[in-house]
């Protein structure tokens, strides 16, 4: 459930919701089942022993698996201990510590290789029977069409707290494991059951002080293809982790090539400190890149000690750059008020991602009323009178959509941000630079998070994010569902609304970039900054302090 | 209706293998039992405290188990045109459960990507995510997904960050390329996927058996207070009532409204709706009877298999006629149809 809280719509409409969805799943079953079903993988025309092999060796190896599974938490902790003992991340291990690793090594690779060794003997003999199987559809488009259209509406609902998210998967689950129980969707192995597992954790923000200290430290890293171009936006400690975030710009290289020999540029940017006790602490790279940026952070294991006053940093074959340590120079965001009712913040949201995917290739000037807003009023959770759908129904007329789900709604005012997006649309002002930040944000919905810096270019500008609990946001069918709703306005009196544009998640750690649309105004000397979620919103105001552009 | 819900299910017989031997489970008057292990009891007794359970015990144990698992009827079939191909490979490979590895989008090149926060600890996965509308993520090809701003891209696995995993972690690499640990594949996702898997074994047993378990589960339902299983009963009542409705009109299945009655009556018209118990789908959608030579049947009133009195409309707006039905030939239980009732007489 989105937020955490208690579901607040009235229990008839949470039950009517929850019966619609059912309902809808059931009549998408019905039309798929009118379609023909999947072809099955078969053995065809193999020989005999392939045959046999191919129904024989799977189970075996999956047999194996199962019996060897007591052993496999310490097998893979074996493994996984090897690799960062002989990686670059870490100090070499003591003499004692190797001899007991090489001893748990040998028996995790004893025990570890048969076992591989069968289950890829099993999927290889498979590969070979199946043959076309492999380009094979994963299920009818009915039926596909039907999942999906059942797994938005579940997701719109849970969003708008209609129906819990437990309630809404099992729904999806069901009508999957339904089409897939009539060949109508390749059944699924127990794998995606774990998948789900791993989207869902998601980790408690830390318990204790937070710091955050901007830097705007610029630094030049020698590379093969030439100078790596950064600034080290702020330092962020926190009781879990110590990082220095950066953005960057990469060397220009003329053959596509040469930039493939760099998977990723951890290597580049291995990084090291010492502190002002003489203590040292290694540092690896961790984010993302395209062709000519990088953004991300310098991810110290451990951190420097509470009492630590100063660092100094070096990147790669980088000199120096000290950096501040203790005197936290933070902004911190204040609470504000609790947002609308989480249908109304749903059906706010989603007009707002009108506003923030207007300027990504291929939206368009299409605009087409949120798929969920239909079903929602059936239910009875939202109305013509709602301040929401007559917001929404305001900006739909504004961009010029006759919407016949919002055609008996009375338009409202819009919002001055909205109003502000869209007249500043298609600017091109912005000024070239970064202003590193370090403002951190209270926990909402379970979340903390701190920004770390704004980058500003002549056509958009994008925040840097570190991230507590900070979820996934979810993927389908071209639209981005985010956890949160973040706009800011500068001091020149124009408004941004934020997006993400790329973002790192991982142990409910997150980095995440949010690109803000329009640009920046290029008078604006402070950003107001709001993130609002489902269960509250959170506002501060940071001065921006341009550095030049790496 | 004072029939039992079952008395119209004729008996039914499937046969599993136990022990490398072929068994005879078989189902009659609403009860599974092990034709071959005269103590079952004794043997269910057994399996509880640890002892070797023989799968046809373990079938009836699952039976009871699922008996009011409302998953039976989201799988369960609709009708009796409505065909499950499940077998007992699917489930067999749901019980053996993950053994700790499943499959992420691999990248297969690309000169984007992504590192990992920290030399890989169990559980952590980095990727990077980019949204656009221009980029319907299944219309890409797997892992041809990429990242950068502005860029058409959805979500990737950083190959650094996969073959970490993969030489980490001692993965396999299964057909769908590169594979992350799972950790937490602990008991409450063994236990799902083990009832999952029980209930496709269950489901392989036959379109008998499919109508048995579901109506079974119906019957356990009928004379529950539905309380937050209300909406998970109407959508399984309208599943069942709809394409009923819908062949006797002629109509299209979409536009019969059903809704769950709170008494347990038969099957009526309620306005623009059908109102119907899951009574209805025990004994009346259960036994095959829903719509018997054009009259959709509404209620049995008494029944001992192979015949059955029921009430049953011979045309829209009529009222219901005690109508006599019996099966037209003995063993049709079991064929994938069901059995094919005819009238008998008023």
């Amino acid at each position: 459930m989105a937020g955490g809280g208690q579901l607040r719509a009235d229990g008839d409409v949470r039950e009517r919701a929850e019966t619609y969805l059912r309902l809808l799943a059931e009549s998408e079953l019905r039309h798929a089942a009118g379609s023909p079903p999947i072809r099955r993988p078969g053995v065809g025309n193999a020989s005999l022993p392939l045959r046999a092999a191919y129904q024989l060796l799977p189970p075996a190896a999956a047999l194996t698996a199962r019996a060897v599974r007591p052993l496999d938490p310490l097998v893979r902790r074996v493994l996984a201990t090897r690799e960062r003992v002989q990686g670059r991340a870490l100090p070499a291990a003591g003499q004692a510590a190797r001899r007991a690793f090489g001893a748990s090594s040998g028996l995790a690779v004893a025990v570890s290789t048969p076992l591989r060794a069968v289950e890829r003997a099993g999927w290889q003999v498979r590969r070979v029977v199946r043959g076309e199987s492999a380009r094979r559809s994963h299920g009818t488009e009915p039926a596909r069409e039907g999942l999906d259209r059942v797994g938005r509406l579940a997701s719109d609902f849970a969003a708008a707290e209609l129906v819990d998210r437990t309630a809404a998967e099992s729904i999806v689950d069901g009508l999957e494991s339904a089409l897939a129980a009539r060949s109508r969707l390749e059944p699924r192995g127990p794998g995606w059951a774990v998948r789900r597992r791993i989207r869902q954790q998601r980790t408690s923000p830390p318990a204790g002080p937070l710091v955050a200290i901007p830097l705007g430290r610029p630094v030049s890293v020698p590379s093969e293809d030439g100078p790596i171009q950064l600034v080290l936006l702020a330092l962020v400690l926190a009781p879990d982790r110590a990082e220095v975030t950066i953005t960057g710009r990469l060397p220009k290289v003329a053959d596509g090539m040469a930039r493939e020999r760099h998977r990723h540029w951890s290597g580049p940017l291995t990084a090291s400190a010492t502190d002002d006790r003489g203590a040292s602490y290694r540092a690896h790279f961790v984010g993302g890149w395209d062709e000519s940026r990088l953004d991300g952070a310098l991810s110290f294991q451990p951190g420097p000690p509470p009492g630590a006053q100063w660092l100094d940093v070096k990147v790669g074959e980088s000199d120096p750059v000290r950096v501040q340590a203790s005197g936290s120079q933070a902004v911190t965001a204040e609470l504000g008020e609790k947002p609308a009712s989480p249908v109304e913040r749903f059906i706010d949201s989603r007009a707002e991602r009108f506003l923030s995917n207007r300027w990504l290739p291929g939206a368009g000037d299409g605009v087409a009323v949120p798929e969920a807003i239909g079903p929602l009023r059936e239910v009875g959770a939202v109305s013509r009178e709602s301040p929401a759908l007559q917001r929404l129904a305001a900006l739909l007329r504004r961009l010029g959509s006759g919407c016949p789900e919002v055609e008996d709604v009375p338009s409202s005012d819009l919002p001055e941000p909205w109003a502000s997006v869209l007249d500043s649309q298609g600017s091109a002002d912005g000024p070239s630079g970064v202003s590193p930040l370090a403002v951190i944000f209270p926990e909402i919905d379970g979340t903390r998070c701190v920004l770390t810096g704004l980058r500003s270019e002549p056509d958009s500008a994008t925040l840097q994010l570190v991230g507590w609990g900070w979820p996934e946001p979810v993927f389908s069918r071209g639209e981005l569902t985010e956890p949160f709703s973040v706009w800011a306005r500068d001091d020149a009196g124009r408004w941004h609304i934020a997006a993400s544009t790329g973002g790192g998640f991982g142990g409910g750690h997150a980095h995440v970039t949010l690109r803000l649309t329009p640009p920046v105004h290029p008078d604006a000397t402070a950003l107001e900054i709001t993130l609002t979620g489902y269960s509250g919103q959170a506002t501060a105001t940071v001065p921006l302090t341009w550095q030049g552009q790496p | 209706m004072t029939a039992p819900w079952w008395a119209a299910l004729g008996p039914a017989e499937a046969a599993v293998r136990c022990g490398g031997q072929q068994h005879r489970l078989r189902w009659e008057a609403g009860r599974l039992t092990a034709k071959d292990h005269p103590d079952a009891e004794g043997e269910l007794v057994l399996g509880t405290l640890g002892g070797d359970q023989p799968d046809c015990i373990r079938l009836l144990s699952a039976w009871g188990e699922h008996s009011d698992d409302l998953n039976a009827l989201m799988l369960g079939p609709r009708s009796a045109a409505d065909t499950l191909t499940v077998d007992v490979a699917e489930a067999e490979r749901l019980r053996l459960g993950p053994v700790g590895w499943v499959g992420y989008a691999p990248l297969t090149g690309g000169t984007r990507g992504a590192a990992p926060a920290r030399p890989l600890t169990w559980g952590e996965l980095w990727f990077r995510t980019l949204r656009s509308f221009a980029v319907n993520a299944r219309g890409l090809p797997r892992g041809s997904a990429t990242w950068g701003p502005g860029r058409a891209a959805v979500s990737v696995v950083s190959a650094q960050v996969t073959s970490q995993l993969i030489s980490a972690a001692g993965s396999r690499q299964g057909p769908r390329g590169p594979r992350a640990f799972l950790p937490g594949a602990g008991q409450d996702l063994d236990r799902e996927l083990a009832r999952r898997a029980e209930l496709l074994e269950l489901l392989a047993l036959g379109p008998a058996f499919q109508f048995r378990l579901c109506a079974t589960v119906a019957a356990a339902w009928a004379d529950r207070e539905p309380g937050p299983a209300r909406p998970a009963l109407t959508a399984a009542l309208a599943g069942r009532v709809a394409p009923a409705v819908a062949s006797w009109l002629g109509a299209d299945a979409d536009a019969v409204q059903v809704s769950l009655a709170d008494e347990q009556g038969g099957l009526a018209r309620d306005g623009d709706r059908w109102r119907a118990g899951m009574r209805w789908v025990a004994a009346v959608w259960g036994a095959g009877l829903a719509v018997i030579d054009g009259n959709l049947v509404v209620d049995v009133t008494r029944a001992e298999y192979p015949e059955a009195h029921v009430l049953a409309l011979d045309r829209p707006g009529g009222k219901p006629t005690p109508t006599a039905v019996a099966v037209q030939c003995e063993g049709a239980a079991d064929s994938p149809q069901g059995p094919r009732w005819r009238i008998i007489g008023p």
